[in-house]
């Protein structure tokens, strides 16, 4: 899978001359373009593993550490964005090359261990919950078709490789989605965009239909502001509403990633978590007037 | 199959498919490849944000244009960034193109942009006015410079005085084109820096296999066994060290012998500091420990050895077996036990043990490499490389995948479009006769030569090169090149000012990496490259369609090149075609006309490069095209063990079989780029030596005399040295056993990763980093002393002294003290090169100098506001002005280590203080000249030198003749 793995590494990049032709070779439908994909990749689903396995939610932190360590530990430069899907990608691509040519078969051994390491460790816990969304979001586009065929790579990769024995650090690193009642409004609404610790992604998108769907029209902020206008207008019902998303997301294991098994149970669980205890805060509040 | 496997395959497919159309299927700079080069198709255009610019982003367009680097020995590629608008140089960065160091370089490789730009380049051909060594000088025109030279030259040509004519050379940097213009003229007058470098390495390799360098295929070795800081600083520094940390990603194993806690050492599986001189008898002892452990391929030895030559001349009177053979070798190094290496090298026995374990288990991907570093070190230095070379060819690590190759056989040497025939004179200033093995030229003598009445120049040329700085014994060179009567003209070829040029008559500014032309090719993998040096910018100018025919339109200032220098150098000197001259200097095309450096390298490129022409053809552009587009050429990918393949059968005509088996055919060599693969037997009329008879099949085999491995040399035995006819062991000249009570060894040799001799003095990035050489001095020789780091030292050699600062540290030996080399630049005159070089008072009475710095301000107003921000003052010491010379009576190599004693400074000691007596110089050079044993009273044939030993401009076989 050594150069479909590559090539698919190409596409979460801003499209070039060469994109074309690749996407044609691919199957995809269209043709790779720049709005779409700046709509997508920098706009709403930015590729750094790190936004998706952070506590924080964003580029860096802990989780960029780790993965950091991994490419030390593998004796190999730390790229400026280790943690981007297209160097993850590309380093997949070059362990599962250097796996195949190589003559010893302990050290043929090793690497596949680090190839396997790698997919466990920082490509699954977040694959699953990112690309389905970049499906959703990129449907009839070439970064759906994209995400589909990825997907698919992914999980037959995975049925070849295998999983580790423990939950993936980033996973056992978080904490789940923080009770406002605890821990405060302010970490409360970080963790909520943080997906490691909600289980699923909140984009602009469903917070813009949450509100169409509540009857209540935001002034037009980013992601935590939308938020914040939501809980103060109508907290009862915004916390309903997102408890709704929570439980929607929570349906892994019966999909396509339902071989991923431990960590697809995970992603169910945490966003079920998250779902009860919105659902909890919802019930707790005194009806809406 | 799956329908994921089948888009797979459609992808690599495809991917083949581009990339053999020589285009990028990938985006260039994305992230999958894990580095960043612009793809090639896009060198013509290539788009970058200007760092300078951020926050905002500011595209700024460039011809990418490949050149190679002129700093060290390695020639990586480099890629000159050319802004289109201003077609000026903005950058230096990687060729990815390049087979050798395949887009990386060292700091030195951009350093570049620094010396380029360095404001105080000479800019001009200068003239000495007043005396020679004054410092006035005057702009003259390269017509004026031209024409003065080219009288004189022919005048010495036509009074037959040829020898008198000499061209002095420091890193060549090109294959060969000097010496073929020397040829040309007639001349043996090639001198190089040889033996102050690698003299000692080459001969011992080359007694083993016939080629003076070691190719080692380090990527793909199991265990690397460097005696060198190799990785940071040694030969083919970047090109070997990225392919030894793939071996160590791979889990190759490296071990590092080296006297000092190098960079190198730190990274090592096994690092053992030796004391300086043993190696030699670690090596023996690991190989005597494969011998008597049976860990060696015998079916190797026994077929390529030359065995059965040492049987008969050393043990004539037992049986000629190979069985036999096998007894006798476990007697031959029984002496060398871990105890006994363990002693000499003052190290745990345990710990070599562990070594040898470790060479045992690497069957034959065994990596060797040693070329300066001990062997240049120690008198019989030669024997440390010949030694370590005994550890390959017993695994039978000769030539295989991760093996050690033969350099002959991995570099590529294109043939000229013209070869004049050798001289007919033989030069005894450069190779006289108390040194018929040296390896090479025995350059470090000249100024004794020269002041002992030897002989006399009429004109000298310096050629980037700074004997006055970097060879021993600095003063006598400054004795030799003042006296006009034994330097009649002295010319300093260089891009900038150094020590030497400041005793120069013309100063003529020779261009940098991206000025110039030059061709070359190294052994630095298991495979074939040719590499090519330009002008960046008439490279870049002729893709825009302007046409450039002279290197100076191009250049800054009056900035040249020495090829079209030479070029009309020789038309000048011989206008009619009289002298024979001429013919190699005109034109094939434009008859009537001098040759261009375009029609030179075409007619090269075109044929003598296997393969390029059919590159070239199929992206519809001439060779030179090509090489000026992508700056190298992979000629063959894999080499191998040439010596083990068949000579083809229309290579056998008239075939005669000698009694050691050796093959002579009448046929031609074939049109190949392995010149070097036949054994050099004796001549024989009519014939040439092809192969070596094995069984059925006639192999090409090595290229020594025998055509086999000689653990035996008979060359040594007939040239008068019959005791180290095999590998062996010589206690160095600073052996403890030689060593007077209170005396240290000085370790001089080592070089910093960041600095290349004197030529990277103008690049400020590199001297801001490293510009000083404090002593490294172990606590144990320090504490004795009451000295800590920063105090100053005085260190006493055998003609006078210098003072230094001291570097306590446990990174060195104790009883042995180091100081790097670079540093220690100084001027009399000229005031160039400031960031590194001190003021200079320089006081001469009779024979004693005393040298002393006369001011510690380093920073200075230029046209470079960073010249006045320098903060360093500092400079380190000129130490190898103190050392004598040491000339090893077989190698001709200079010994460099030297008995030293320590003490702390005195009152009026300044840091970079020198003092040096020129009387005992000479008599520690005559003391040297009586362990030689002379040409006349040893040569077995009446010829000056083993005809297999390499030289260059091989003189004509009458000049061979005492
Ligand atoms: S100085 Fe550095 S970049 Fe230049 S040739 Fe040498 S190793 Fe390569």
């Amino acid at each position: 899978m050594v150069e479909l793995i590559r090539a698919l590494g190409v596409f979460c990049e801003p499209p070039k001359d060469e994109h074309i032709k690749l996407a044609e070779i691919l199957g995809f439908s269209e043709s790779p373009c720049s709005d779409i994909y700046q709509e997508i990749f920098c706009h709403n689903l930015p590729p750094y593993a790190s936004v998706y396995t952070s506590n924080e939610g964003i580029v860096g932190g802990e989780a960029l550490g780790r993965i950091s360590g991994f490419w030390q530990a593998l004796q190999r430069d730390v790229p400026h964005d280790p943690d981007h899907l297209g160097r993850l990608l590309g380093l997949a691509a070059l362990l599962e090359e250097s796996q195949v040519s190589e003559q010893e078969p302990a050290r043929a051994l090793l690497i596949e261990r680090s190839l396997a390491a790698l997919f466990w460790e920082h490509l699954l816990p977040w694959a699953p919950m990112y690309l389905d969304r970049v499906e959703s979001i990129g449907k009839g586009t070439v970064y759906g078709d994209w995400a589909r065929l990825l997907s698919e790579t992914l999980i037959y990769k995975f049925e070849l490789l295998g999983p580790l024995e423990d939950l993936p650090r980033h996973l056992d690193a978080s904490s789940g989605l923080l009770d406002p009642r605890r821990s405060g409004a302010p970490q409360f609404l970080s963790s909520l965009f943080a997906p490691v610790q909600s289980g699923f992604i909140l984009l602009r998108e469903d917070l813009n239909n949450l509100s169409a769907e509540i009857g209540i029209s935001t002034e037009d902020h980013d992601r935590q502001g939308i938020l914040k206008d939501l809980l103060r207008l109508a907290p009862k019902q915004t916390l309903e509403e997102l408890a709704k998303v929570a439980y929607e997301r929570s349906h892994y294991t019966s999909g396509k990633w339902g071989p991923l098994g431990d960590l697809c149970l995970h992603w169910e669980r945490r966003a079920k978590e998250s779902g009860e205890l919105l659902h909890q805060l919802s019930c707790d509040l005194k009806e809406e007037n | 199959m799956s329908d994921l496997d089948r888009v797979n395959n459609r992808v690599s497919v495809a991917r083949k498919d581009v990339e053999a159309r020589g285009e990028t299927f990938y985006p260039g700079p994305s992230r999958v490849h894990l580095s960043a080069f612009p793809p090639k198709e896009r060198w013509d255009d290539w788009v970058e944000l200007e760092s300078t610019e951020w926050p905002k982003k500011v595209e700024r367009r460039y011809m990418l244009v490949p050149t190679t680097c002129f700093n060290c020995e390695s020639a990586c590629g480099l890629l000159a960034y050319v802004d289109r608008e201003t077609l000026e140089v903005k950058k230096f960065e990687g060729n990815p193109e390049h087979p050798g160091s395949r887009g990386r370089n060292c700091a030195k490789g951009p350093a570049t942009l620094n010396q380029i730009k360095d404001p105080e380049r000479i800019l001009y051909p200068l003239k000495r006015k007043g005396k020679r060594g004054e410092g006035d000088w005057e702009r003259v025109s390269w017509d004026e410079a031209l024409d003065d030279l080219a009288s004189r030259l022919r005048k010495a040509l036509t009074e037959n005085r040829k020898n008198e004519i000499m061209y002095h050379v420091g890193r060549p940097g090109e294959d060969g084109f000097a010496n073929n213009v020397l040829g040309a003229w007639g001349v043996d007058g090639h001198n190089s820096h040889t033996n102050i470098c690698s003299s000692s390495a080459r001969v011992g390799f080359q007694l083993w296999v016939g080629s003076d360098r070691p190719s080692p295929d380090f990527a793909n070795a199991e265990v690397i066994f460097l005696i060198s800081s190799h990785l940071e600083t040694g030969h083919y520094f970047n090109p070997h060290a990225q392919r030894i940390i793939e071996a160590r990603e791979r889990g190759a194993k490296v071990i590092v012998f080296d006297t000092r806690l190098s960079n190198t050492a730190t990274h090592a599986d096994h690092f053992i500091s030796p004391y300086p001189g043993s190696e030699a008898s670690i090596n023996l002892a690991i190989a005597n420990y494969l011998i008597q452990n049976d860990l060696y391929d015998s079916e190797f030895v026994c077929s390529w050895w030359n065995w059965e030559e040492y049987m008969r001349s050393c043990h004539p009177q037992e049986e000629c077996t190979f069985d036999r053979f096998q007894v006798l070798l476990k007697d031959v190094y029984s002496d060398f036990t871990f105890d006994y290496a363990a002693s000499e090298a003052q190290v745990n026995p345990e710990d070599l043990k562990e070594i040898a374990e470790t060479v045992a288990r690497a069957g034959n991907k065994l990596s060797v490499h040693n070329w300066r570093s001990a062997a240049s070190g120690n008198l019989g230095g030669w024997q440390v490389s010949r030694s370590l070379y005994l550890l390959c060819t017993l695994m039978g690590a000769v030539a295989t995948k991760g093996g050690t190759h033969l350099a002959a056989w991995n570099r590529f040497s294109p043939k000229p479009m013209h070869s004049p025939e050798g001289p007919d004179e033989w030069n005894e200033l450069i190779w006289p006769k108390e040194y018929p093995l040296s390896y090479h030229e025995m350059s470090i003598l000249l100024p004794h030569f020269l002041l002992e009445g030897r002989g006399k120049l009429d004109t000298y040329f310096t050629r980037v090169y700074n004997p006055v700085w970097t060879n021993p014994d600095g003063f006598s060179w400054i004795q030799a090149l003042t006296d006009e009567d034994l330097v009649g003209m002295h010319v300093a070829l260089t891009p900038t000012w150094n020590e030497t040029s400041q005793y120069a008559d013309y100063v003529l500014p020779m261009g940098l990496a991206s000025e110039r032309h030059d061709v070359h090719s190294y052994e630095q993998y298991n495979g074939q490259w040719i590499g090519f040096r330009q002008p960046v910018l008439r490279a870049a100018r002729t893709r825009i369609g302007q046409d450039v025919t002279d290197t100076r339109e191009v250049n800054p200032g009056e900035v040249w090149e020495e090829n079209e220098f030479w070029m009309e150098l020789s038309w000048r000197i011989d206008p009619t075609g009289e002298l024979n001259i001429r013919k190699y200097f005109e034109s094939k095309v434009n008859p009537g006309t001098r040759l261009s450096v375009d029609e030179y390298y075409s007619w090269m490129f075109d044929n003598s490069v296997p393969g390029l022409p059919e590159a070239a053809a199929s992206e519809g552009i001439t060779t030179l095209e090509y090489m000026r587009k992508y700056g190298a050429f992979e000629i063959r990918g894999e080499v191998g063990a040439l010596y083990a393949e068949n000579v083809d059968s229309d290579e056998l005509k008239d075939v005669e079989v000698d009694k050691q088996g050796r093959v002579y055919t009448s046929a031609p060599r074939a049109n190949e780029p392995h010149t070097t693969t036949a054994p050099k037997g004796p001549k024989r009329e009519g014939l040439r030596c092809t192969g070596l008879l094995m069984g059925d099949d006639v192999k090409r085999g090595f290229p020594t005399p025998s055509g086999k491995l000689e653990f035996f040399s008979r060359t040594m035995v007939d040239w008068g040295w019959p005791e180290l006819a095999m590998p062996g062991y010589i206690k160095s000249h600073i052996h403890p056993e030689n060593l007077d009570d209170g005396q240290l060894v000085l370790l001089p040799t080592f070089r910093v990763p960041v600095q290349i001799h004197t030529r990277s003095g103008n690049s400020k990035w590199l001297d801001e980093i490293a510009h000083t050489n404090p002593l490294w001095i172990n606590p144990l020789d320090a504490d004795p002393l009451g000295v800590v780091t920063g105090d100053l030292l005085r260190v006493e050699t055998d003609l006078g002294y210098f003072v230094v600062k001291a570097w306590v540290t446990e990174s060195i030996k104790p009883s042995v003290v180091a100081c790097s080399h670079h540093m220690g630049r100084w001027r009399v005159q000229v005031a160039s090169q400031r960031q590194v070089t001190a003021a200079v008072n320089l006081d001469r009475e009779g024979n004693k100098w005393n040298m002393r710095r006369i001011s510690d301000k380093v920073a200075y107003k230029s046209s470079d506001p960073d010249t006045q921000r320098i903060w360093w003052s500092d400079l380190g010491v000129n130490q190898n002005l103190t050392f004598p010379v040491h000339p090893d009576p077989i190698s001709g190599m200079h010994c460099w280590h030297q008995a030293v004693r320590v003490t702390r400074s005195h009152p009026t000691d300044r840091p970079g203080d020198i003092f040096v007596d020129t009387d005992k110089s000479s008599r520690i050079f005559r003391e040297w000249l009586t362990l030689t044993r002379p040409v006349d009273t040893v040569s077995p044939d009446g010829t000056r030198r083993p005809s297999w030993f390499d030289r260059p401009g091989r003189p004509s076989d009458a000049a061979y003749q005492l």
